[in-house]
């Protein structure tokens, strides 16, 4: 490790390891710190991903990916069950060996990578970041840095020390807990995800059982951080499991928390920007922040090795990436937000009859109009929540 | 990082067996009072409000916040 390099990112996640390996590619020279003793070790996802969003970044390779996705099945809490393709062409992988990959390809770009190093502070001169403290092997470094990039996940303290705001509102806050099943069964079908929504087990979030392969399963959910106070998120957990798979083994336990507010306000300050989960670049509605963390910190990455050259790396000139973030992902997160407050609005009885209706309906023949026509027939309710959504500008995608 | 006794008289107690290392905790401490290093959590006493958000929000209840003994060492603290 030296004392000295254009740009130290903290946090080999997807999203720094990109940003480490698109800087590395600008020319620049790079440090990425990773504070656990393995890269993408222990894991804290449930590991579906979609591949376009991986697709600028790295070449499917068999050795990660598990299961490729070929319906999501929406279930509610009385058994009816909604199928749907996927959005997008969705796999679930295996993120050890992922995210060492995404490491290991910043590292061929040239980035110098170092795992078990962490960093406890930043460096501040004349109002800016210059670079960070950094705890390695027992021993404390200065190590100055003409762009710091936040990549340091939900916790983010980097962006913190920077003075940015990253708190999430615990209504804006996923509590989650997984477990690697084995034993799962005919319940889980190798190619299919299943999302349960059920406030009993996940209010104010979901349930989801996603094929590993092998007859295994991710069996987690995620509850609305305000509603763990009755129950915590893993006694929820083990009543889901206990209901729909009785018989299996737990192989490992996940814990974590997604911020989920649709994006911190400010992404970048005096020579600093905030990626990935830092920023709260996830999927308001889902959590999904695996390919949102990768695309937000390319896109941050061109405009900070862009202003790198110029050498101007003020707030001013580092903040179009927030700009240009806000105009690529700024209305679906907040129509995918808003999506998600409806959700909760409208009660587990509607979510119930809803998917029940739409178990009915001949999905794969129908236009979207038709199905919304027979749906909101039922669910007047519904229909003026939509016609909010739609009023105010925001149409799901 | 102050890691020793916190002068009110409540504080944030760590239960590694429960523990996870998640840093969920961390996540909403409005005090910036937590901080996970080497997959340890470390509470900051003196920073602390006892507002208890990261214990609400540990999804395995791996926190509580108890009254302080003063007399206790800061390893128990932490
Ligand atoms: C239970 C669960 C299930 C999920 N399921 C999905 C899913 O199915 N699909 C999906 O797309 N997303 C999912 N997510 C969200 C997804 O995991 C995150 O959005 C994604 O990992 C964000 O990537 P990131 O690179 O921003 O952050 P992270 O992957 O969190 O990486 C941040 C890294 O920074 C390191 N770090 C933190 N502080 C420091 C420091 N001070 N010094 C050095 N290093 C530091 C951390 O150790 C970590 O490795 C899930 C999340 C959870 C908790
Ligand atoms: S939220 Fe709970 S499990 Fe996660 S780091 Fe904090 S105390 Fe540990
Ligand atoms: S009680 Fe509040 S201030 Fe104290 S550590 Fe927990 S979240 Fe932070």
């Amino acid at each position: 490790m030296k004392s000295r390099y254009d740009v130290v990112v903290v946090g080999a996640g997807p999203a720094g390891s990109v940003a480490a390996r698109c800087a590395a590619a600008g020319g620049l020279d790079v440090l990425l710190i990773e504070k656990r003793q393995e890269i993408g070790s222990p894991v804290r996802c449930a590991e579906a991903v979609g591949v376009e969003s991986l697709r600028p970044y790295l070449a499917l390779d068999s050795r990660w990916v598990n299961a490729e996705v070929a319906r999501f099945a929406v279930c509610n809490a009385v058994g009816d069950v909604v199928c749907l393709p996927p959005t997008e062409p969705t796999l679930v992988v295996e993120r050890k060996i992922f995210d060492r990959e995404l490491a290991r390809l910043a590292a061929e770009a040239g980035a110098e990578v170092q795992a078990k190093t962490t960093a406890v502070g930043l460096l501040h001169d004349n109002g800016r970041v210059s670079g960070v403290r950094i705890q390695r092997a027992g021993q404390e470094y200065e190590v100055s840095a003409r762009l710091v990039v936040a990549a340091d996940g939900p916790e983010s303290q980097t962006a913190r020390w920077a003075g940015l705001e990253t708190v999430p509102p615990l209504n804006d806050y996923y509590v989650s807990v997984q477990y690697l099943l084995s034993g799962v069964g005919e319940k889980v079908k190798p190619t299919e995800c299943q999302y349960h929504l059920d406030v009993d087990f996940a209010p104010g979030g979901y349930a989801w059982v996603f094929p590993k392969g092998s007859n295994t399963a991710n069996v987690g959910l995620v509850i609305e951080a305000n509603y763990a106070d009755t129950e915590s998120a893993q006694a929820r957990l083990e009543r889901f499991v206990e209901r729909h798979f009785p018989h299996a083994s737990v192989l490992s336990v996940v814990v974590g928390g997604i911020p989920v507010t649709g994006g911190i306000r400010q992404m970048a300050t005096h020579g600093l920007v905030v990626v990935g989960d830092a920023a709260h670049h996830a999927d308001p509605l889902t959590g999904g922040g695996i390919g949102l963390g990768m695309m937000g910190a390319g896109l941050a990455m061109e405009v900070a090795v862009d202003a790198l050259r110029r050498g101007d790396v003020s707030a001013g000139a580092l903040r179009s990436y927030e700009a240009q973030w806000r105009r690529r992902f700024g209305r679906s997160h907040q129509a995918l937000y808003k999506a998600r407050k409806l959700a909760a609005r409208i009660g587990q009885e509607s979510i119930n009859d809803l998917i029940k209706q739409a178990s009915q309906l001949d999905l794969e023949n129908m236009s979207l109009g038709e199905v919304a026509l027979r749906l909101f027939a039922k669910h007047p309710l519904l229909l003026v929540e939509v016609g909010k959504l739609i009023a105010t500008g925001f149409i799901l995608k | 990082m102050n890691t020793g006794i916190k002068s009110p008289e409540k504080s944030i107690v760590v239960r590694r067996e429960l523990c996870g290392s998640c840093g969920a905790c961390v996540a909403v401490c409005q005090q910036n009072a937590l901080f996970l290093l080497n997959a340890y959590l470390y509470v900051d006493a003196a920073a602390c409000t006892a507002c208890r958000r990261c214990v609400r929000v540990c999804p395995v209840r791996a926190l509580s916040l108890v009254d302080v003994d003063m007399q206790q060492p800061a390893e128990v603290l932490l």
